[in-house]
């Protein structure tokens, strides 16, 4: 039964993470990707044992009956701590890129390359000046 | 060539090295498997440390770290090819003495140790090029951020299990989205965004793939997982197949997944499409070389059609794409499409086939790789430098009257792809033909002869578009200029690819020997699960529970 909402619960959390990455914005973007992500660590979590048990560790070596019914598989939780890190790494990284399409925008207007650019939120205008943050390095090249 | 190319496959006896062979000088300790993955680290750490601030004076520091543990990599990289290749060994190294399906394995055959050299010649080759056209912007911690992509593309050359490739996939994965998007430029971040999404997909289907393999079949170690696959359902089997098939493809840029890689390659600095170019989807390569006839051998055989005809259209869709763009630097990131394609067909034909023709599809399909990692970068390299020579990636003609000697290695580097003699793009080209045809392969061998011919129509168009006719008079911009002044720094490391890649094409024997050993150790399932040698219990539980 908790087997079923588990994978009822992933495919719910995939589906929506699909959905909020067709959308243009970035912020649904990067909302779709953390679902997305959850979805795949409630996948690797459901595969242990969806049980309550005790750590897989003998304390007692003589005293052990060699029963490893009542252990918990400890290893899919290790890979997704793994998995959490990377994710939240990329996630970070991918709110960082956001902020500096934003501050962009705000200066600017991004160029798009082509006329269906689904990133380019106006029309191609002329190219404004370059003016960002970077502007305190000196070798500032206008070729954009 | 005739006599160079007829190889004979042996099928070699598996030694895991875990002794200092006193009597070989050269010959090293199972140990050093982890020095590709932690001298990057160390130098990458190092270049953040002693750099804080991005003053002038600090990136001269931190390229001389990068130079030194890119030498220190190579000279590992060496050893472990001499140990793999030279002596036709398999390396292991379990970490902390933990036995095989319980612990980390790090594990390297002939495949990996020409990945490893290869990845630490293309990345010096790089360091140097970016001594010459890097500026301070693009320049703020360039050298940390390529050795940690340089430790990602290492740990997948190592990897033992499918965990670990993950991990290491998304190392390399997050210093590229770094390289990417470098300097910030709004065209940087647009192909970013693009970059990060989809691989970032992928890499969730390879994650949830590893999950399923878990709780399906119980083990994430390669060695382990070759042993228990075969006797799974092989309704499983066929569904992890087809999963890990769209990962790897999708990272190695093959046709229906590799939009990501045209929309993103021309955006960064040449510096950093010159190293993604050579290394990255590469990675994907090896590791669709080292899957599939690991864990699926019969599925290589079943799908050798779908690999072909994915290979096919890889070349097709690449090579016609490159004639739709009119940057000098998207036109070259299409034909990295291209070029994939020439080494899936070199899987395809590791499938079926004779036995002959089966060691030797996979050897060619290597020997392309060493080619294309090199050749690639060469004239991405070149291809970058003509762009910020003139100050813009438009084709306006006349370079070979305003840059000669970067023509001139234009040339012979784009002659390399498109495979005329006496370049190393002819002899991979040679042997992936003879390959298809001693396999029977006959619409393979067309296709692949029909793009060479395309290739070389766009690399002339690229010749008279970008290089012959009048030249034009830019203005050049105050860094173009500056460039100018130090352009032996750039074209050094192009003309040393170049020289590698002829060499190559003349002395193509050993090469192909090499590969050809490669290729027998990968398709050597035995031999791979003998190396690592993973336990199916743990002695103390099958002690007690004997009773």
């Amino acid at each position: 039964m908790i087997g079923l909402v588990l994978a009822l619960l992933v495919a719910v959390l995939f589906g929506t993470g699909v959905y909020l990455i067709l959308q243009r914005s970035p912020v649904r973007l990067i909302l779709g990707l953390g679902l997305l992500s959850h979805a795949v660590n409630l996948l690797l979590f459901g595969t242990g044992a969806l049980k309550r048990g005790i750590p897989p560790i003998v304390l007692d070596k003589a005293a052990f009956s060699g029963d490893i019914r009542p252990f918990v598989d400890p290893l899919p939780q290790a890979l997704i701590l793994t998995a959490i890190v990377i994710s939240f790494g990329i996630t970070a990284f991918m709110i960082a890129l956001a902020n500096r399409r934003n501050n962009l925008l705000l200066q600017t207007t991004l160029q798009p390359e082509r006329a269906d650019d689904p990133f380019a939120l106006t029309k191609p205008q002329p190219q404004p000046a370059l003016d960002d943050d970077y502007e305190w390095l000196e070798d500032v090249r206008n070729s954009g | 060539m005739d006599g160079a190319l007829r190889v004979s496959i042996h099928y070699p006896q598996s030694v895991a090295v875990d002794k200092v062979d006193i009597e070989n000088f050269m010959e090293i300790n199972a140990n050093w498997l982890i020095g590709p993955i932690v001298i990057p680290l160390i130098g990458a750490a190092l270049g953040l440390v002693v750099a804080p601030g991005n003053r002038p004076l600090e990136v001269p520091l931190q390229r001389a770290l990068a130079v030194t543990a890119l030498l220190a990599n190579l000279l590992v990289a060496l050893a472990i090819f001499n140990s793999t290749i030279l002596h036709d060994q398999r390396m292991v190294l379990q970490m902390g003495f933990w036995q095989a399906p319980f612990g980390i394995t790090l594990f390297a055959d002939g495949l990996s140790a020409i990945m490893l050299t290869l990845t630490a010649l293309v990345a010096l080759a790089t360091v140097l090029y970016a001594m010459g056209t890097l500026d301070q912007r693009e320049g703020m911690n360039f050298h940390p951020l390529l050795l940690f992509l340089v430790l990602g593309v290492n740990g997948a050359f190592l990897a033992g299990d499918l965990f670990n490739l993950y991990v290491f996939f998304e190392v390399l994965l997050m210093a590229s989205f770094v390289l990417l998007t470098l300097g910030g430029r709004p065209a940087q971040v647009n192909g970013g965004i693009r970059y990060v999404v989809l691989n970032l997909l992928a890499s969730v289907i390879f994650l949830a793939t590893a999950g399923v393999i878990y709780g399906t079949v119980g083990t994430l170690n390669l060695a382990h997982l070759a042993q228990r696959l075969p006797a799974a359902p092989p309704a499983l089997q066929m569904a992890l197949a087809g999963m890990l098939l769209i990962t790897f493809s999708s990272k190695a840029g093959l046709f229906p997944l590799f939009f990501w890689l045209p929309s993103s390659y021309h955006t960064p600095h040449p510096v950093v499409t010159a190293l993604f170019g050579g290394l990255l989807t590469k990675v994907g390569i090896y590791s669709l070389f080292r899957i599939y006839p690991l864990l699926f051998p019969t599925f290589l055989v079943a799908w050798q059609p779908l690999i072909l005809t994915i290979a096919a259209l890889t070349m097709v869709v690449g090579v016609f794409g490159a004639m739709t763009v009119d940057t000098l630097r998207r036109v070259l990131s299409f034909h990295v499409i291209s070029q994939v394609g020439y080494m899936v067909m070199g899987l395809g034909l590791a499938a079926g086939g004779p036995e002959s023709a089966v060691g030797f599809g996979l050897a060619a399909g290597i020997f392309y790789l060493i080619h294309h990692m090199i050749v690639k970068t060469a004239l991405l390299m070149a291809g970058g430098a003509a762009e910020l020579f003139s100050g813009t990636g438009r084709l306006l003609g006349g370079l070979v009257k305003q840059q000669p000697a970067l023509a001139v290695i234009f040339f012979v580097a784009a002659f390399s792809l498109a495979g005329l003699p006496p370049s190393s793009g002819f002899v991979a080209k040679l042997g992936l033909l003879q390959s298809a045809f001693g396999a029977g392969q006959w619409g393979i061998a067309g296709v692949s002869l029909l793009v060479s011919l395309f290739t070389l129509m766009s690399m002339v168009r690229l010749w008279q578009k970008g290089f012959a006719g009048k030249p034009v008079d830019l203005v050049p911009s105050p860094s173009a200029q500056q460039l100018r002044q130090r352009q032996w720094l750039t074209l050094v490391p192009i003309a040393l690819l170049m020289t590698l890649s002829l060499g190559i094409g003349l002395f193509s024997g050993p090469v192909l020997r090499w590969s050809s050993v490669a290729a027998a150790q990968v398709l050597d399932r035995a031999g791979y699960i003998q190396a690592v040698a993973p336990t199916d219990e743990i002695p103390l539980l099958k002690k007690v529970t004997s009773k």
